[in-house]
């Protein structure tokens, strides 16, 4: 997957407990779960809004693009 | 908003889940008492079968092929109504019931146009009757076109099927 969600370490960052952020957001501690592994198809801009409001942060801090042949090597952006 | 609409929906599958069970089972009742019940019965219920000059035997044959056709489509509507009413309008198996009731829905059109006819030459061959004059019901002929949408319904939900998985992993 080219695009990688970096909610965990946003969320690390803050010091922030997912069961806060799901229950601010409005979706299912499950739902997030899957979101931070990266296991979805999309992501509502409602539920990025959201997010970006509790975690005080902009999209760009949870979203990352790392082109396939990168996440293969074991590389990445870090 | 939208639970309004899925409770209507329920509702309405459920009443048409009922009907159409009914529906099944008057099919097969109606052409049972048509087929068994003595041609001179006098009841306050009858049915008659109309044999078209057919041997009653195969005319017979030919009312209990349709009969079971036609019942099994609407018993597979049902079926699927009940996956409507259990909040699965989209699932493998609706829309596999969708497809199964299409297909004996054709089934029973074709059956109630070729049947008759096929049963009139094997007669008419029997006898050494080198003549024979055949009838086609346009009704029945115009009977085979809601099958084919039906069939269409059928590739539409499958897209349906396929929008309600990509919206469910969408947080």
């Amino acid at each position: 997957m080219a695009i990688v969600v970096r909610l965990d370490v946003m969320l690390a960052l803050r010091k922030a407990r997912s069961r806060e952020l799901a229950q601010f957001v409005g979706i299912t501690e499950s739902n997030l779960s899957l979101l931070k592994s990266g296991r979805v198809r999309g992501v509502r801009f409602e539920t990025l809004g959201r997010i970006c409001e509790f975690l005080g942060c902009q999209p760009g801090d949870l979203l990352a693009y790392v082109p396939d042949d990168e996440a293969a090597d074991g590389g990445g952006e870090e | 908003m939208r639970s309004t609409t899925i409770e209507s929906v329920t509702r309405i599958a459920r009443v048409l889940r009922l009907v159409a069970w009914a529906g099944a089972a008057a099919c097969v009742a109606v052409t049972a008492l048509a087929v068994l019940a003595p041609p001179d019965a006098s009841s306050a219920v009858a049915a008659t079968l109309s044999t078209d000059g057919l041997p009653h035997a195969w005319a017979a044959g030919i009312a209990l092929a349709v009969a079971a056709a036609s019942a099994g489509a609407l018993a597979e509507l049902a079926r699927m109504l009940g996956r409507v009413e259990a909040g699965q309008p989209f699932s493998a198996a609706a829309i596999r019931h969708f497809r199964r009731f299409a297909g004996l829905l054709a089934l029973a059109a074709a059956l109630r146009v070729a049947l008759p006819p096929l049963a009139t030459l094997a007669a008419a061959w029997r006898e050494g009757q080198h003549a024979v004059r055949l009838a086609f019901d346009g009704g029945d002929l115009l009977a085979l076109l809601p099958a084919a949408v039906f069939f269409l319904v059928a590739r539409l939900l499958d897209e349906a099927a396929r929008l309600e998985d990509d919206s469910r992993s969408i947080v």
